[in-house]
């Protein structure tokens, strides 16, 4: 440990290994650095939104050429929940969709008809939680591989 | 599921609180400190939004 508190830093490679974890299942990159509670603690929140987002029928994002900006940042917080987001369109919307089809394609229907499910709301704004959580967890893995947090208590 | 909009708040708002609390803190007491005064600030300023904003029509 350095004399200010600050644990050692990791090698370039762990940091790598463990950005790459944290994006694949969030909380996973602390895991990898051995920041166990830090780990389970952060990780555990992004995954409780998550969850709840698709517990309160969440509508994951869909690419709308009508509204392309707004809809893409939409897309972009979904995203950052990793591959539990692209689970979850396969369980909604029976494959990996990423764009709002034809009205009349049975993917935009179940967004339209899960967009009026009385929940809905809530479950959206947790599943951008999640994304938004998970992107602001990976500059932080990258901090603490580097060696910029106190390692006091390895939290 | 839940349908209550308190409910909503209050929960997203511990969330909110703590996760940014541990990602922004790392001594115990300005954690709790901080995580207070954001939960306090989440809650609160929306209620008084709400409210400011209730006599308006959609």
């Amino acid at each position: 440990m350095k004399e200010n508190g600050e644990a050692p830093a990791a090698t370039p490679a762990q940091r790598w290994v463990a950005i790459l974890a944290g994006a694949v299942f969030p909380g996973l990159g602390y895991l990898v650095l051995r920041r166990w509670r830090r780990g389970l603690l952060l990780g555990g929140l992004v995954l409780g939104s998550f969850g709840l987002g698709l517990a309160h029928d969440g509508t994951l994002a869909l690419r709308n050429p009508e509204q392309p900006f707004l809809s893409t940042l939409q897309l972009v917080g979904n995203v950052g929940a990793g591959p539990l987001d692209l689970a979850a369109r396969i369980a909604v919307y029976g494959g990996p969709r990423y764009r709002l089809p034809h009205e009349t394609h049975s993917v935009a229907q179940t967004f339209r008809s899960r967009m009026r499910l009385p929940t809905s709301t809530y479950g959206t704004a947790y599943l951008w939680i999640a994304g938004l959580m998970n992107y602001l967890l990976l500059f932080d893995v990258w901090d603490v591989g580097r060696g910029l947090r106190p390692s006091a208590g390895r939290s | 599921m839940i349908r209550s909009h308190l409910v909503h708040l209050l929960l997203q708002s511990a969330m909110l609180s703590t996760f940014f609390a541990v990602l922004l803190h790392d001594e115990p007491k300005r954690r709790k400190r901080f995580g207070g005064i954001l939960f306090a600030a989440l809650t609160l300023g929306t209620v008084i939004l709400a409210t400011l904003m209730a006599p308006f029509p959609r």
